[in-house]
Order: C-alpha cells, then structure tokens, then sequence
C-alpha cells in the first residue's frame, strides 16, 4: 500500500511538472505522423455470431483498429481511428506512442513481428533511442469473447527507471460520436446508454490479473485524442462524460536495469 | 425490430395490471449463504455465495471491493393470465415459490430447481465460479409446464453496493453495471460490477437497466424506476430482462454473467 501511494505521489509530481509543457506537444505532435503510424488492418481475427460475435484486426505496430462485438456493432473504426501504446520514460522526461490515425511520436523504430497463429499475434517494438522495447502479444478470446493484450515492456539500459505504460483507445461505440464514458481502477468504458426504447452498446478496456505494475488506473478523457503518456491523466474528468471521450489504462512503476515488467489488459463488448 | 417493438408494447400495457399483482403477501425469505466459492488473490480474487433458493447474496471482487451484500435474485412475470414471481433474498420473496431442490453440487458449481406453487414455470439455475475471467456463470433455463404456451418475462437483479451504497449506473442493452469512478489525481477506491447477458440468448427480447432506486423491480415491469441516462452517487440497483414467447413444455435459457469493473 505505502509502495502505491510513494508511485502516485511520483506520478502526481511528475504529471504536474511535465503536463504544461507536453500538454501542447500533444495537440500538435500526436497527430503529425511519424513514419509509421498506421491504422491499416495488417492481422484480421473473427469469431462468433450473433450476440457472440468478435471482429478485430492489429495493424503492422500492434494498434487495433477495428473491433466489432457483437455482430453489427462496430466501437473504433469509425472517422479518425485512433487506438494504441504509450510509454513516458520520466527522467529524463521522454514520451513515446504510435495512437494509429493519432500519429506517432516518431521515435520509434520499426516494428518485429515475432510469431503470427491463427489467434493471435506478437510483434516487438524498440524506441530509437535503444531505451524500451515493447512485445506485445495479441490474442483472440474466442469464449468470452475479447481481445487480449499482454505488454511486456524491457528496459535495455543499465540503470532501473520509472515508466509510465499507456493504453488508449477512441471508443466511438456504435460508430456514434457521442457516448457515455466511466471509468474505475481497473476499466475505462465508452458506450451507448440503453433503456427499454433504446438499444445501446459499449466497449470495455480491463486490466486482468494482478499487475506487475505498482500503480494501475483507469481514466476517461473529455477528448478522442490521446493523450501525452508523460501526462496520461491531464484530460480526465472528475466525473463521468458524455461527449467525445476516450479511454485510458495507465501503469506506472520502476523497472530495474535489463528487467521486464508485464501488463495484461482486455477489450470486450458491453 | 418489429419483434422487439410488439413486445415493447405488449409489456407497457400490461404494466398497469401487473401492478396489482406486485401486492402480494411476502413470506419469510433467506439470504443466509449456503454454497460459498472463492478463487484468486488481489486483483483476481472472487469470493461469493449462493443460497439454498439460488440467490447470490454476497460477492466480492476484487479482495477488499464488496459489491452485493445480501439483495439479488431473479423474477418471472406470466403475461396472461398476469402474475409474478420473484424472491430478491435480502429483500423479499413473493410467497408463491415452491420449495428449491439442490439438483447438483461440485466444487465449482451449484444446480438448483426451483417450481412456482401454480405449477406454471420451473426454474433450473446452474450458478458456476470462472476462476480464470474471474466471474460468476448463472445459467437459467425456464421452462413452461403448461399445456398452452405463455409471454414470459424472466428478470434477474441486483442491488449493487460496491464499496458503499451509493455508486454510479448505467446500461447497455446486453449488460448493466454500478461503479465508482476513478478519481485522476488522489487516493483511488474505483471498483464496479457489471451483470452482462453471454452468448446468445434464447429469448427475443434482451435489455439492461440501470435504476434509480436499491429496491428489486416488479418483474411484470421490469422497466420500472429505471433511467434512460447514467446514474450518478446514488443508492441504486441494475436489471438484466428477458423476454419472449415459451411454447406447451419447452424451455428457453438466458445465461448471465457477474464480473468485476
């Protein structure tokens, strides 16, 4: 416990010293692709039908970019996709993230597919810089149905530093604009309210399991974009939204010189 | 969708009558735990507990975060001729339930039957512990013993509590959940729990409800003191309904899930 509340003290201090100024960057830099930054369906998984129907595909750097569940009700695909990773080194401060349609920081190098199966896909990913490499392992849930995300981020250096790992995602449930989102330790949801004259759909992103991550949380932002990984909760409410919002699971801990540390998260429909 | 829209209105015109029913006299009712599961540690930690009537009165997940604490249940309403049937443990039962039979009991999972006292409709509730998701499986398969099929709207409920009483709800139309929002800077207590429909439903009709009040639903109107937008900070409850033609004999099964948020 005294380990959680020393990390987001950390956070906290750094979230204000770094988000004036990587707040701007982000307007501007998310969306001034790198060379990357793709929302091309590369990896296409399908399952399911009717109420258990599970559409999905990953582009060549590991964004989803397209989820549909269940069937006829698409929640990314839809105007600018934006869905995908960050990660904020924070001394010194240095953001890096590839949000698809969002654009790319544009220091990452190229992506490694490591193993492709007929349900899933393993791509690594290092920064220019040589600091972090990411692996991500893409897995179709077929029985629950979900996508499962497992992020196992590496520090290749010989010194232990914090980093903050990011997940985001533009729901736009329904292909609708305007949704209703919430958020709570271990979920950021964006979806369609129903009542007994109104069908509504929603899609779910969920950390599973216990995280390797010291400090684990769940945000809703009142903007599609995504967000500056150095200052991941900068645009969240302090209440629910109904707007056009976006997701947010955010890890935060230290990651010892050589060492890895793993996040797994889910999206499912709702 | 035409479907949907009959039984829409089918359902709103029997609401009126329904309500009379709802008056019935309410027996001595139980929430004391029979069958209790646990699984997983920290962040995947399940605890919960069925009742002998098939209720799960207590629910923990993850460690620390209690959602339910002693109010679900399930509910039938028989379109024509109109009644009820419900029992919410902690809040009551409608005194027209036979008594539950314990079909099968394993380390993971607990069947129960249950007849109305008319005779119209049983209930087999096969309530199963995921210990991988984790969540809560309750398959109910209803069947119609009667010679004459019969509209029936079958109703599961909960009075989510998950931290405190007052929480966050809203609904789509396959789930329906109570939360707390995480808070972006300061101490974090943000849990939920969501009530969602799994697989495809036997049933024609399927919606979730968000309500503005603890207390269970009349199930013939299982719409009732629900909200078409999220609730916020109050004492609420969710409902997951079903509904649909049964024929002479048959049996249609919706299967429902309990999950952390």
């Amino acid at each position: 416990m005294s380990r959680q509340i020393a990390l987001i003290a950390v956070v906290l201090a750094a979230a204000a010293t770094l988000s004036a100024q990587q707040q701007a960057q982000t307007k501007t830099e998310n969306r001034s692709n790198g060379a990357y930054a793709s929302s091309s369906c590369a990896f296409t998984f399908s399952s399911g039908a009717g109420a258990s129907y599970l559409k999905f595909c990953v582009t060549v750097n590991g964004n989803i970019t397209q989820l549909e569940t269940p069937a006829g009700h698409e929640h990314i695909a839809a105007g600018f996709i934006n869905e995908g990773y960050g990660i904020c080194s924070e001394t010194p401060p240095t953001a890096y993230w590839d949000y698809a349609d969002d654009g790319d920081s544009g220091n990452w190098g190229p992506t490694n597919l490591v193993r492709q199966t007929a349900a899933s896909v393993k791509m690594a990913r290092t920064t220019s810089d040589g600091v972090w490499t990411l692996t991500q392992t893409i897995t179709q849930d077929k029985a629950t149905p979900a996508v499962k995300i497992m992020m196992v981020l590496k520090n290749n250096t010989a010194a232990a530093r914090v980093a903050y790992l990011v997940r985001y995602a533009d729901v736009d449930a329904d292909t609708m604009t305007l949704n209703d989102f919430g958020s709570t330790v271990n979920s950021a949801a964006g979806w369609v309210n129903s009542s007994y004259a109104v069908i509504g759909y929603g899609l779910m992103l969920q950390n599973v399991r216990t995280s390797h991550f010291g400090y684990v949380n769940g945000f809703v932002q009142n903007t599609f974009h995504g967000p500056n990984p150095c200052a991941f909760a900068f645009n969240a409410p302090y209440t629910g939204l109904l707007g056009d919002g976006s997701v947010v699971l955010a890890y935060v801990d230290s990651i010892g010189a050589g060492k890895t540390r793993s996040a797994t998260m889910i999206y499912k429909g709702m | 969708m035409w479907r949907r829209i009959v039984m829409t209105v089918v359902f709103l015109g029997f609401i009126g009558v329904a309500l009379v029913s709802h008056a019935q006299k309410v027996l001595p009712d139980t929430a004391v735990c029979a069958y209790t599961f646990t699984s997983g540690t920290n962040n995947t930690h399940l605890n919960y507990c069925v009742t002998v009537n098939g209720n799960i009165s207590q629910l923990t997940t993850p460690a620390g975060h209690q959602s339910i604490f002693g109010s679900e249940g399930y509910g039938l309403c028989n379109e024509s001729p109109v009644a009820s049937y419900w029992d919410w443990a902690a809040n009551g039962n409608s005194g027209n339930w036979g008594n539950p039979t314990l079909v099968n009991q394993t380390a993971k999972s607990v069947k129960i039957v249950r007849t109305t006292a008319d005779g119209t409709w049983t209930l087999t509730q096969t309530i199963t512990q995921d210990t991988v998701t984790p969540s809560i499986k309750v398959v109910m398969a209803l069947k119609n013993n009667t010679a004459a099929p019969h509209v029936v709207y079958l109703v599961r409920y909960a009075d989510v509590d998950t931290d405190g009483d007052r929480n966050n709800f809203s609904a789509t139309t396959d789930s329906a959940f109570g939360w707390n929002a995480s808070i972006p800077f300061g101490a974090n207590n943000g849990y939920g729990l969501e009530l969602r429909n799994v697989g495809n439903p036997q049933f024609g009709y399927l919606q979730g409800f968000a309500r503005d009040i603890s207390f269970p639903p009349n199930p013939c109107d299982f719409a009732g003191d629900s909200s078409g937008t999220p609730l916020t900070n109050i004492d609420g409850s969710i409902v997951l309904a079903y509904v649909d033609n049964v024929g002479a004999k048959k049996t249609k099964t919706a299967t429902v899930i309990y999950r952390g948020m």
